[in-house]
């Protein structure tokens, strides 16, 4: 269970991370938004469930996962284009001079648009896994597949990506 | 012929994810072969710019609407717990088991010492049903 004052902190620590991790998977920020929104429901409406011994960032990646790959099924097709650095938005991490800055926002909406073309459970698994940093075990346990499901999915995903982002100079 | 045996693998070196000797065998072919080498290095490239990849920041005020979120809705009402009751059914009937099984040994030791309905080894009911026949 969640005190009301500790779930307030959780969100203001956590839902920056989660807008990320929502913007790489969906694509756009409007997705992105109505998925976090999503997730923070159902974690507000099963916050009592929550055992505070376990880490909330797990618990919230899980959830927020979950409802992603259960509306990509129950779907038939989603609005989605390739991330576009909107006006007013931060620039991508790294970025220093305008030059560096131009080649990272060219590379991102070419990630973006490589990763749009992958099936929901392969971009799952690299942006758990390669995006976001998690290990197999988690990426598992957070999609409810084998830790042999999660390689192979990302085997399929990166040459998939490697395909897509080729003719890219230094990928 | 390697080459298809260790192309698999890749990913996984580059993940950290082989065992020590399997690693130092995929490294040692990927020194040999330059085929390869190309891969390992485009998947490390690959793995540099999916992790530098920005996102771009949450919109201003998405904060604030899941924190409203929060205070507006409450959590859904959980059936309140029973109090917690042990048990008993696995114990109680291991504890029949034992009494059952303590029956049945003192029985056996004890054998004839037992009187036995089904058939007495003392004699007298016969003795007492020959008594009658000779008397009719």
């Amino acid at each position: 269970m969640i005190a009301r004052e500790k779930l307030d902190e959780l969100i203001e620590t956590h839902s920056a991370k989660a807008y990320q991790a929502a913007c790489r998977l969906t694509g756009n920020q409007a997705d992105a938004c109505d998925l976090v929104q999503e997730a923070f429901l159902r974690i507000i409406e099963k916050k009592d469930l929550f055992d505070p011994g376990f880490d909330f960032g797990g618990w919230m990646y899980r959830i927020m996962f979950r409802v992603y790959l259960n509306s990509r099924r129950s779907r038939e097709r989603l609005r989605e284009v390739p991330l576009e650095p909107e006006a007013g938005s931060v620039p991508a991490a790294g970025a220093g001079s305008p030059e560096r800055a131009a080649e990272n926002s060219e590379l991102g909406r070419s990630i973006g648009a490589a990763l749009a073309g992958l099936p929901a459970e392969l971009r799952a698994c690299v942006v758990l896994v390669d995006m976001e940093g998690m290990d197999y075990e988690f990426a598992a346990e957070t999609l409810g597949c084998p830790v042999g499901s999660v390689a192979g999915r990302l085997f399929r995903a990166r040459r998939a990506l490697r395909a897509a982002l080729g003719p890219m100079e230094g990928i | 012929m390697f080459c298809a045996v260790v192309e698999p693998l890749l990913d996984l070196h580059l993940d950290g994810r082989l065992v020590p000797a399997q690693a130092r065998w995929v490294a040692k072919h990927a020194a040999r072969c330059p085929a390869c080498a190309a891969k390992l290095a485009a998947g490390r490239r690959l793995k540099a710019a999916l992790c530098g990849a920005g996102a771009p920041a949450m919109p201003d005020g998405f904060k604030a609407r899941l924190l409203a979120l929060a205070q507006a809705r409450p959590a859904v009402e959980t059936p309140a717990e029973e109090p917690q009751v042990p048990d008993l059914r696995p114990s109680v009937a291991l504890a029949f088991g034992l009494a059952a099984f303590a029956v049945f040994v003192s029985g056996s030791l004890l054998g004839p010492g037992l009187p036995n309905q089904a058939c007495s080894d003392s004699g007298s009911a016969v003795s007492s049903l020959g008594g009658k026949i000779n008397e009719y």
